[in-house]
């Protein structure tokens, strides 16, 4: 195991310095942005004395290295909108988007894996088919237009919850329902899947024979089985889910990363959207070795 | 047994009809196929089907409900929005866009995809490496954040949209067709090729590619629904389709400020991509029982 994961933590590195390679491309590619920083009517030469000093004239290679040695000192460069340094006023919104996205797992998990195993069970039943389909609909309701719909039932007509900001229980709750439905969508048939592929097993016929009660048969032995693809569906859609977050949090007026991340985009504010990037990239990074650790630990198999 | 079943992916029955009657055998294949039949019909003629120009504001029909609500009429069916557009026509002229967009994105993913999982898949070694570590970095950023970002940098029209969506949806293509090919490099119809002399080049695209196609058309077709829902995503946001080009996303955008008052606005476009992505997934999820060589048990 300790091969494994050392070979797995290797592997970040290169990814990392990618990602900053890219992002600084795009970030390098954005134009030049002393046209955001000065007056319209700066003269050419005010404009020449900014370029010198934020190092633009430089050659791109040196360019890059700066910006990595920013990287590695905290220093993700100037928000001109804000008037501060990027990095606090990206992390002081990470809480917000954290809550969202691990209340919307969690509620996407609590519905999706009841729902697939019961599925599974009443194999070839109408309620089977009945979870199939609410699995399919929900795959192909994009996540933005289920708020809208949110708001427009659940909010404006029958006026039953806030329809944005954060702060309370019930301001959370239609956020993270959007996103839990999307989410548990894809769950749900992964679930299914998996434990019909799995009560077919042998030790599956062993663990009924010995007589064991049909509850032990399917959580002790089927479940526990079951869950390994899950895991790694899970920690796949947390990307998606972040991308996912951007819109809805948009929509609910939810102060997190993917509303500043938007905010940012419209006011052309490229310090704030390259060190939103990095940090929620990071995070799926981290997220995703977190998987496949815990995928280590339940699937003894991996670790050879 | 892996040779012969191998080679069925490369050979497959030159049946149309054997195909058509396993679809028409499938419900959901059947709902999906006529789902999807019935949007390339209305994107192609959009304009002789279509009762009104999308665009053409009408005052005296500004927010008209639809037909079957009181100030409704039938002359506009789903109503008209905030400036007096036939909605029915807009949704109409919104297929256009979103089938453009989706399709020939996930043919650019696609051929980048099928390149990079081959060569990865096939030669192995430092450069398998490069190119998965590169994947990776784009797995890790989310696909919405960078088209946002490029798309504000490189400004927006459907040329670049498709370029965007297509440059940032290839990561699944890569990553699925290197685990096949990884498996079939294994097959003994690979290593007799190789055995003969056959260069590595001829086996890739003589062999191998074949036998991935099936895999990647369901792939390709899975991907043209999330295509179209990321396209809705990114106009929705504003960043996408501009006004007054006509798109769902945008509709839906304009809709979100008259939820309160006038809900038609905002819901209709949101159907309308709903069932088209349901049609294709539909097709999709056929298409993999039909072709996956495992489920050769439907024949």
């Amino acid at each position: 195991m300790g091969k494994y994961m050392r070979r797995r933590l290797l592997q970040v590195i290169p990814v990392l310095l990618i990602v900053t390679v890219v992002v600084f491309f795009m970030v390098h590619l954005s134009g030049d942005p002393t046209s955001m920083m000065l007056p319209q009517d700066a003269t050419q030469e005010a404009r020449e004395n900014l370029r010198e000093a934020l190092g633009l004239n430089r050659p791109l290679h040196v360019q890059y290295w700066i910006f990595i040695k920013g990287l590695f000192q905290g220093d993700f460069g100037i928000s001109h909108k804000y008037n501060a340094p990027a990095l606090p006023i990206v992390l002081e919104r990470i809480p917000a988007s954290l809550e969202l996205c691990a209340v919307s797992i969690v509620l996407s998990v609590v519905i999706a894996i009841p729902l697939g195993v019961w599925a599974a069970r009443a194999h070839g039943t109408p309620f089977d088919s009945l979870v199939n389909a609410l699995a399919v609909l929900g795959q192909a309701m994009p996540s933005f237009w289920i708020g809208i719909m949110l708001i427009l039932l659940l909010g404006v007509k029958w006026t039953l919850l806030p329809v944005s900001g954060r702060g309370s229980m019930a301001q959370l709750i239609m956020p993270s329902v959007t996103l839990a439905i999307g989410t548990s969508a894809q769950i749900i048939p992964l679930v299914r899947s998996s434990m019909l592929e799995i009560v077919h097993e042998d030790y599956i016929r062993t663990a009924r024979s010995k007589g064991l009660s049909e509850r032990t048969v399917i959580y002790r032995h089927a479940f526990k089985n079951a869950l390994v693809p899950v895991i790694t569906m899970v920690a796949l859609q947390i990307p998606a889910l972040f991308g996912g977050a951007l819109i809805t949090e948009t929509i609910f007026a939810w102060p997190g990363l993917g509303q500043l991340m938007v905010t940012g985009v419209t006011n052309h504010d490229m310090a704030i959207v390259q060190a939103c990037i990095l940090m929620i990239t990071f995070i799926t990074i981290v997220v995703n070795l977190c998987a496949d650790m815990l995928y280590c630990l339940i699937d003894p198999r991996i670790r050879m | 047994m892996g040779k012969k079943n191998a080679h069925k992916g490369a050979n497959p029955p030159s049946g149309f009809r054997k195909y058509a009657g396993l679809l028409f055998r499938s419900q959901t294949g059947t709902i999906g196929f006529f789902i999807l039949l019935m949007i390339l019909i209305i994107a192609i003629f959009a304009p002789h089907i279509a009762p009104y120009d999308p665009t053409s504001v009408d005052l005296r029909g500004m927010r008209m409900p639809p037909f079957w609500m009181e100030g409704g009429s039938m002359e506009h069916i789903l109503g008209c929005d905030n400036l007096g557009r036939d909605l029915w026509s807009r949704i109409i002229y919104g297929t256009r866009v979103s089938l453009l967009v989706g399709i020939l994105s996930v043919l650019l993913a696609g051929a980048f995809g099928i390149v990079l999982g081959m060569v990865s898949g096939f030669y192995s070694g430092w450069i398998d490496s490069v190119i998965m570590r590169v994947t990776d970095a784009f797995f890790a950023i989310p696909r919405i954040l960078m088209a946002m970002v490029v798309l504000m940098v490189a400004g927006s029209s459907v040329g670049v949209l498709i370029l965007i969506i297509g440059g940032t949806s290839w990561v699944p293509f890569a990553r699925m067709i290197r685990s096949e090919v990884l498996a079939l490099k294994e097959k003994e119809f690979v290593k007799c090729s190789r055995s003969i002399g056959t260069k590595g080049t001829v086996i890739l695209l003589r062999h191998i590619l074949p036998n991935v196609m099936s895999s990647f058309i369901v792939l390709c077709t899975m991907n043209i629904a999330g295509n179209i829902i990321s396209e809705a995503a990114l106009s929705f946001l504003g960043v996408g389709i501009q006004p007054p080009t006509v798109s769902w996303g945008v509709m839906l955008a304009e809709g979100r400020k008259f939820l309160g008052t006038h809900w038609w606005i905002g819901t209709f476009p949101g159907i309308a991509i709903t069932i088209s992505v349901l049609g294709i997934m539909f097709l999709g999820n056929w298409l993999r029982d039909v072709l996956d060589p495992r489920n050769q048990g439907i024949k």
